[in-house]
């Protein structure tokens, strides 16, 4: 039961107590009594005030002939064995159906017609705290499983990445390529490895730590071509360590024997459609 | 209160729990007894509520027969005897005070409607650790509330009408009504023995 709740029905203890709720109204409260300590706490001391009022009233005595009468009927009928203490609905419930006089049909049709309201109205509530509870770990199942979901997004993008790598650094047909600083970027060397179908893996070390805004950007230069091709942009860490697939140019057609050139220069981020110099790290390959 | 009269509540207490235990076993020389202590307050308590002696008779007939019925199952540890007797006399009472407004034509011997007292009181209450104290203390705190506060309680507890009646009867906005019972019922019970 919710705190809210709680605040609501409790306010309806002393009513309740005096038999002055509607009968919707009791509903909720019984249903909400059943599981709230403090309310019966509550309600055992309201309990005491009714009681007390009872008392309160000028006790009269009654005609004497009463008595006699009252006595012979009472132990005429037969008395109920419960001797251990039962859950007061029921006892409620056992109380008004051991009694002969009222035992009609209308009656016990009522009886168990007010037995079904308050055990629908208290299925209905526990219904009501159980789906707000799943609603609860569903969203919060939902929230990790989505968490779980990105990892894995990640994890197989890596696992792919890693596999592609593999794929192009052990196929036969691959070269590699020995990538060494010009004057511009003295202490830089790197290396790749090319496969004209597989694609290209390049992995770069000391190259100039990059400014924001800035990216390294890796060409395809083939004898014969108008221009340099783009073969992706890469980052470096701040040791100039950088390490990434080549995008190898869809319209790259190398002639056989031919000297193709790989060159890295630095361009804004986003890459730039042509090198702009000067070119940082270079090498060259024969094609088979 | 002087500890004299809280060790003779005691007593009195202690006795009618062994008077119950009797009635359990089938004594009726138990609940002849029991109609002794407790006969007075029922039917001054039904007359009160029904206002016709005839019906408070029925009604002290009612309270007795139960109390034969389920004396086994009477649970000392939760209720005193004599707050179980009451709340049982009020609930019959207010029962045929139902039965009577929904047959308005029949004056005499009205049986309960068989769907009234499901709706008039709900069900009996089990655990009433009253004493007569606490009936005491209540008496003299019900003096001290005001008319209007006063009023509300009388209709509920003697006439057993519903909020929601009471506010129809008397005019009084639902909301006042409610604010005006639970203040009622807050000053009744700050007067409780502890």
């Amino acid at each position: 039961m919710t705190a809210s709740n709680h605040e609501t029905l409790v306010e309806m203890v002393a009513a309740y107590a005096l038999g002055a709720l509607e009968p919707a109204e009791r509903q909720s409260f019984e249903a909400h009594l059943a599981t709230c300590v403090t309310c019966q706490r509550e309600l055992a001391d309201m309990r005491r005030v009714t009681a007390g009022l009872g008392m309160a009233a000028d006790p009269v005595r009654p005609p004497d002939a009463l008595k006699a009468k009252t006595i012979a009927r009472a132990t005429s009928q037969p008395q109920a064995r419960a001797t251990q203490a039962v859950a007061p609905m029921t006892n409620q419930q056992a109380t008004r159906f051991a009694s002969k006089r009222r035992m009609s049909p209308e009656w016990l049709l009522a009886a168990a017609s007010l037995a079904a309201a308050i055990g629908v109205g208290f299925y209905a509530w526990s219904l009501r705290v159980q789906v707000g509870q799943m609603q609860g770990t569903v969203t919060e199942l939902s929230s990790r499983a989505n968490e779980l979901r990105g990892e894995l997004d990640r994890a197989r993008r890596e696992a792919a990445r890693l596999t592609s790598i593999i794929d192009i650094v052990q196929s036969p047909t691959t070269l590699q390529v020995s990538l060494t600083g010009t004057p511009a970027a003295r202490d830089a060397v790197g290396r790749a490895a090319f496969n004209a179908t597989r694609g290209m893996v390049v992995s770069t070390e000391k190259m100039p730590a990059l400014r924001p805004g800035r990216t390294y950007q890796l060409w395809v230069i083939v004898p014969g071509q108008p221009a340099p091709l783009s073969a992706g942009v890469f980052d470096v860490t701040p040791a100039g360590v950088g390490n990434f697939i080549a995008t190898l140019p869809s319209n790259l057609t190398v002639p056989p024997g031919a000297a193709v050139t790989l060159a890295v220069t630095e361009e804004p981020a986003g890459g730039s459609r042509g090198p702009t110099l000067p070119i940082l790290l270079a090498g060259q390959m024969k094609m088979q | 209160l002087s500890p004299h009269d809280s060790a003779s509540t005691d007593v009195m207490t202690e006795a009618d729990r062994q008077l119950m235990r009797d009635v359990a076993a089938g004594s009726s020389d138990a609940l002849s007894r029991l109609y002794d202590r407790h006969a007075a307050i029922v039917f001054g308590l039904a007359r009160r509520i029904l206002m016709r002696v005839e019906d408070a008779e029925e009604v002290v007939q009612d309270v007795f027969a139960q109390v034969w019925r389920d004396a086994g199952r009477y649970v000392p540890e939760r209720a005193t005897v004599a707050g179980w007797i009451v709340m049982l006399a009020r609930t019959r009472a207010i029962d045929r005070l139902r039965a009577r407004k929904a047959r308005p034509d029949q004056t005499h011997g009205a049986e309960p409607n068989p769907a009234a007292p499901l709706t008039a009181s709900g069900r009996d209450p089990e655990q009433v650790a009253v004493s007569e104290e606490d009936g005491r203390n209540v008496r003299k705190a019900l003096e001290t509330l005001p008319p209007e506060q006063r009023m509300l309680v009388d209709l509920a507890y003697y006439e057993g009408l519903t909020q929601s009646e009471i506010a129809e009867r008397t005019g009084v906005p639902l909301g006042t009504v409610k604010t005006r019972v639970r203040a009622a019922m807050a000053t009744l019970r700050s007067a409780l023995a502890s």
